[in-house]
C-alpha cells in the first residue's frame, strides 16, 4: 500500500501541502510583535509532555492515529478499533519527573467507542528545599492526577468525533499559616473537556486529526494563599492537528506522523502577545514483522522570536530528541502484546527522559 | 607522574605511567571543586608535591604503593598519601592558614614545597616555613621553623622598602626548594637562605645578590630553586629575578656562581607573560605567552664565568614553534604552568598547564633538535567551580513568617563559584519550556570559603514569567550555568497566589 502510495506523484503533492499547511498555520499563529521568549509557566504546563513510548519516540507526535491512550491523544480514535486495548506503563524523566499510566479503549458495536484513560505525573523528591531562614524543609512532593474518559463515534467510514470528560488534580507543598513548617495545598477540575476528530482521507494510509484540549478547564486552589484568598488556576486550551501517514522506505513501511501544536489563551482561539505553536515529528520504520525503529523530534517552537529576534530564538531553541523501538512479545504473550520504549532529552540537556510501557489488544 | 595547577582552582594529577592515564582527572580528596594552589613538587624519585585547597593540606607521593607508615594506600587514589583538613586539626592560629587580612591564598609561597628525610616543608609568606611530618597526627606533625607574624625571618637591609611587585611584606618567603640531600634553600625578596636540617640553622652569607654584570642592579628575588638533575657536586642554583637596567625594571632568569659569588642573567624575561621550568642536562623551558611558543634554554655557562648576554635559545624559536603549533593546543591559550618531569637519563614528559587543560608530551629530551615533541591533552580543566546551589525559599509563597511578617515575594538564586565567571539563570516549567530568563551572562565573583557569589539584588526571582505574568502555581526548574562550563539544576515551588498586575 505505501509502495503505491509513492507512485502516485499527486498523493505527495496532498501530503507536501498538507504539512505546508500545518507548518503555515503554526506560523500564522505566532504573532510577530512581541518576544515569545520564556512563553512557559502557564497553567497545565505539565499536560504538555507526551504520553506513551510510541508517541514520545515519534517525537511526540500522536494525535492523528494514536495507536494506544485513545482519550488521552484523540478522543475519537476508540470508535475505530477492532479488538479492546490496554496499555499501561511509566516515565522516568530527569530532575525526579515521573508519570505512571494506564488506559483502556474498546469499541461498542457498532459505532461507539469508549476510553478511559489514568496518569499520574509529579515529583516525588521534593528532597532540596530551603525556607526563608535556611532551614532544610522535609522531604515533600508534587502530585497530579488526570482522570479522563472519552466517548467517540464512528460517522463514516473516513470520520470518527469524539469528547473526552477530563478531571484534574494537582497538590503542592507549601507553608503552614505562619510561614514555617510545610503543609500541601491542592486543586481540583472536574468540568473540562476535550474533542477531537479523526478523518482517513485515505483509509488505512492516511489519517489527519484534530483535538481540542483543556475547554473549561479550572482548578480552585484551596489554601494556596495565607492570607485567605483562594487562586483559580485556568488550563490553557491548546488545539492540534496531526497528521500520519503510512508510506515506505526500502521495502518495508514506514509511519510519518506530524503534530502541531496550538496554544490558545483567554478561552478563545485568539492567540496573544505569548501565543506559539509548537511542532512534533517522527517517523516509525518497520524494518522487521515484530520490531519497528523510531525517531522523532518535538517541541520545536514557533513564535514570534523566530521572525523578530532569530538570535533569541537560536539560543532558546530547545526541541526534544527522542528515539525508541517497539518489540512485538507474541513468542512470550499473547500475538498482539508489544513493549515499547522511548528516550528522549529533557529539552535542558540534564539527562534522558525515558518511558516504556506494555500494550495489548484482546 | 606529575601535577600542575592551573586556572587558581584546578589540579591537574596525570599517572606516574607513561601512558598517564591512572589518575587523570583526580583531585584531592575530600576536596570537590578545588579552589587552592599548588605548593610544589620536587622533581626526583619518588616524586612529591603538595597542594592546598578547601582547608585541605594534601601531600602526595609517587610513585608508591604504600605510605610512609606503611598502610597500603587507597587503591581508588593510588596517589594521596596524606591529607589534613586543617580547621580540624588545630594548627589554624599556629601557623596561620586561616585566611588573614590578606587573604588565605598568600599564606603560601607559590614555589616549592620540598619533601625531604621523612619531612615536607613548605613555606608560608607570613609564616615561615612549616616542617610537616605527615606520620604524626594532627598539630604534632606541624613544627614551624620560623613562626610567626609579623615575620621573624631574617631580614637585610638590601631592600626593606616594599616592592609593588611582591605585595607588602618585602620580607616574606617567596620560595623554598631542595639543596643538596640534607639542606633547604628559602628566598624572601632580599636574600637567598640555605638552611640545614641537622643543624637547625639559616645562613644567608653564602649567596649574595651581587650581579656579574655591572649594568644592571639586584631589585629583589622571585623565586629561588636548583636544578637537581646537574649531576654536579654542589646543586646549581637558579633563581627568577627583578633587575634594573638603565632605570627600568625586568625580570629574568639567573644562575649563582660560587666561585664569584655573583649572579649571572641566563635568560633575559623581559616579557612578563614568560614561564620558566627547569629541566635535565641544565635545560630550562619557556613558555612566552605572548608569541605562544615554547624554548629551550641550556645552561653552559661554566661556573664563574661571567657572561651576561641571554644566552641563545638551544633550539631555535622556529623549530618551537613547529613543534608547539600541534592542533592539541589550540592558540591562543592561557598558560598557567609547566613542568617538566624527568623519567630517565634526561628524558621525561613535558607538561603544560593551559586554561582549557593539562597538555603533555611524551619521551621530551631537552635540546634535541630532531624531537618531534607532540602534546596530547590528558584532562580538561576539572569542573567544580559552580556549588552549592539552592533557591532561598524554595517555596514561593505568600506566607507570613515566624515573626509575622511577609516572607518576600522571590526567590532569591544561592550559589558559589570557586572562580569568577559569567553566570546564567534561567528558569522552567514542568514542560522544561523557557519561563524566565533571570540573568544572562552577567559576571560573577569566586565566593570566599563562607561566602557566596550570589547578587542578591539581581539573582532572584518574582515568580513571574519573561512576559511578567504571573506563573501558574506548580513546579519549576532552575539552571545555573557558569560561563567556566558547570551547570547545576535546582527546584522551585511556587505556592503563590500573586494578583497579576494587568
Amino acid at each position: 500500500m505505501g509502495r503505491s502510495l509513492l507512485q502516485r506523484p499527486c498523493w505527495i503533492r496532498i501530503k507536501v501541502s498538507f504539512s505546508a499547511c500545518l507548518v503555515g498555520l503554526a506560523l500564522v499563529c505566532a504573532p510577530r510583535t512581541v518576544p515569545a521568549a520564556g512563553t512557559g509557566g502557564e497553567a497545565g504546563a505539565y499536560l504538555l509532555l507526551p504520553v506513551g513510548a510510541e508517541a514520545t519516540a515519534l517525537g511526540g507526535a500522536g494525535t492523528a492515529a494514536p495507536s494506544y491512550y485513545g482519550s488521552w491523544w484523540n478522543p475519537a480514535m476508540a470508535a475505530t478499533l477492532q479488538d479492546a486495548q490496554f496499555a499501561a506503563g511509566t516515565a522516568v524523566r530527569t530532575l525526579g519527573r515521573m508519570d505512571a499510566y494506564g488506559s483502556l479503549d474498546f469499541r461498542v458495536p457498532p459505532r461507539v467507542g469508549v476510553g478511559l484513560f489514568m496518569l499520574y505525573r509529579g515529583d516525588p523528591s521534593l528532597g532540596d528545599l530551603y525556607d526563608i531562614n535556611e532551614n532544610l524543609l522535609p522531604a515533600a512532593s508534587y502530585t497530579t492526577l488526570t482522570f479522563m474518559g472519552s466517548v467517540s463515534y464512528y460517522a463514516t467510514r473516513r470520520l470518527s468525533i469524539g469528547a473526552c470528560f477530563n478531571v484534574y488534580y494537582q497538590s503542592l507543598p507549601a507553608y503552614n499559616e505562619g510561614g514555617y513548617g510545610l503543609t500541601y495545598t491542592s486543586a481540583t477540575s472536574t468540568g473540562s473537556f476535550d474533542f477531537g476528530a479523526q478523518y482517513r482521507l485515505i483509509p488505512g494510509v492516511w489519517t489527519l486529526g484534530a483535538v481540542l484540549k483543556n475547554i473549561g478547564t479550572r482548578l480552585n486552589w484551596v489554601g494556596l494563599d495565607t492570607n485567605g484568598l483562594d487562586e483559580t488556576d485556568q488550563y490553557q486550551p491548546t488545539l492540534t492537528l496531526g497528521s500520519s501517514l503510512l508510506a515506505s522506505l526500502a521495502n518495508r513501511p514506514l509511519l510519518w506522523n506530524l503534530d502541531c501544536r496550538i496554544s490558545i489563551y483567554g478561552d478563545s482561539l485568539e492567540s496573544n502577545n505569548q501565543g506559539e505553536a509548537a511542532l512534533s515529528t517522527g517517523a516509525e520504520w518497520r524494518g522487521w514483522d515484530n520490531f519497528y525503529i523510531r525517531a522523532g523530534i518535538g517541541e520545536v517552537t514557533v513564535n514570534s522570536d523566530l521572525f523578530n529576534n532569530r538570535t533569541l530564538y537560536a539560543n532558546e531553541f530547545s526541541p526534544r530528541y527522542s528515539v525508541g523501538f517497539a518489540y512485538n512479545l507474541k513468542k512470550f504473550l499473547h500475538k498482539s502484546t508489544w513493549f515499547n520504549y522511548a528516550a528522549s532529552t529533557d529539552r535542558v540537556w540534564d539527562g534522558l527522559d525515558q518511558q516504556f510501557d506494555i500494550a495489548m489488544s484482546f | 607522574m606529575i601535577a600542575l595547577a592551573g586556572g587558581g582552582d584546578t589540579l591537574w594529577i596525570a599517572g606516574s605511567d607513561p601512558k598517564l592515564g591512572q589518575g587523570i582527572n583526580d583531585t584531592i580528596a575530600g576536596v570537590p571543586g578545588w579552589g587552592g594552589q599548588y605548593l610544589g613538587c620536587y622533581v626526583n624519585y619518588p616524586l612529591q608535591f603538595m597542594v592546598y585547597g578547601g582547608g585541605t593540606l594534601a601531600a602526595l607521593l609517587v610513585p608508591v604503593t604504600q605510605n610512609m607508615s606503611g598502610s597500603p594506600i587507597d587503591p581508588n587514589r593510588p596517589n594521596l598519601i596524606w591529607h589534613r583538613t586543617l580547621a580540624t586539626q588545630g594548627v589554624t592560629d599556629t601557623i596561620q592558614f586561616a585566611p588573614t587580612s590578606s587573604g588565605p591564598i598568600d599564606s603560601f609561597a607559590v614555589n616549592n614545597g620540598v619533601y625531604s628525610n621523612g619531612n615536607f616543608y613548605f613555606s608560608c609568606t607570613r609564616g615561615g616555613i612549616v616542617q610537616w611530618n605527615p606520620s604524626l597526627a594532627g598539630q604534632k606533625g606541624f613544627t614551624c621553623l620560623l613562626p610567626g607574624d609579623p615575620l621573624p625571618f631574617p631580614t637585610d637591609s638590601v631592600n626593606t622598602n616594599a616592592h609593588p611587585l611582591f605585595g607588602s611584606t618585602s620580607a616574606a618567603i617567596r620560595s623554598i626548594d631542595r639543596y643538596g640531600d640534607t639542606a633547604l634553600v628559602a628566598s624572601s625578596a632580599s636574600r637567598a637562605w640555605i638552611y640545614t636540617e641537622a643543624q637547625n640553622s639559616w645562613d644567608s652569607t653564602t649567596i649574595t645578590t651581587a650581579m656579574s654584570n655591572q649594568a644592571i642592579t639586584f631589585d629583589s628575588l622571585s623565586l629561588v630553586f636548583t636544578n637537581c638533575f646537574s649531576g654536579t657536586p654542589k646543586p646549581l642554583l637558579y633563581a627568577l629575578m627583578y633587575y634594573t637596567t638603565k632605570g627600568a625594571l625586568d625580570s629574568g632568569l639567573f644562575r649563582y656562581h660560587y666561585g664569584t659569588r655573583t649572579w649571572s642573567l641566563l635568560i633575559d624575561g623581559s616579557d612578563p607573560q614568560t614561564i620558566i621550568a627547569p629541566a635535565s642536562r641544565g635545560c630550562f623551558y619557556a613558555v612566552d605567552k605572548t608569541y605562544n611558543r615554547i624554548q629551550v634554554y641550556r645552561d653552559s655557562l661554566p661556573d664563574g664565568d661571567t657572561l651576561t648576554p641571554p644566552l641563545f635559545p638551544f633550539i631555535n624559536n622556529s623549530t618551537f614553534i613547529n613543534r608547539f603549533n600541534i592542533t592539541a593546543i589550540p592558540p591562543p591559550q592561557q598558560y598557567n604552568d609547566i613542568l617538566f618531569i624527568p623519567t630517565h637519563d634526561s628524558t621525561g614528559h613535558l607538561s603544560i598547564a593551559t586554561g582549557s587543560g593539562l597538555y603533555s608530551s611524551f619521551n621530551e629530551v631537552p635540546g634535541i633538535t630532531t624531537d618531534t615533541l607532540s602534546f596530547t591533552m590528558r584532562a580538561k580543566t576539572i569542573g567544580g567551580g559552580l556549588s552549592q546551589t539552592y533557591a532561598l525559599p524554595g517555596i514561593l509563597t505568600n506566607g507570613m513568617s515566624q515573626n509575622g511578617t511577609l516572607l518576600p515575594s522571590y526567590t532569591t538564586f544561592v550559589y558559589k563559584l570557586t572562580r569568577d565567571a559569567n553566570v546564567t539563570i534561567k528558569v522552567y516549567d514542568y514542560n522544561m519550556q523557557l519561563t524566565r530568563l533571570v540573568i544572562d551572562n552577567q559576571p560573577r565573583k569566586a565566593s570566599t570559603s563562607s561566602g557566596r557569589s550570589t547578587n542578591a539584588l539581581q539573582d532572584r526571582w518574582n515568580g513571574r514569567s519573561d512576559s511578567g505574568k504571573p506563573v501558574a502555581p506548580g513546579i519549576y526548574y532552575y539552571k545555573i550555568t557558569a560561563s567556566t562550563g558547570e551547570k547545576s539544576f535546582g527546584k522551585i515551588v511556587v505556592a503563590k497566589a500573586m494578583l497579576d498586575p494587568n
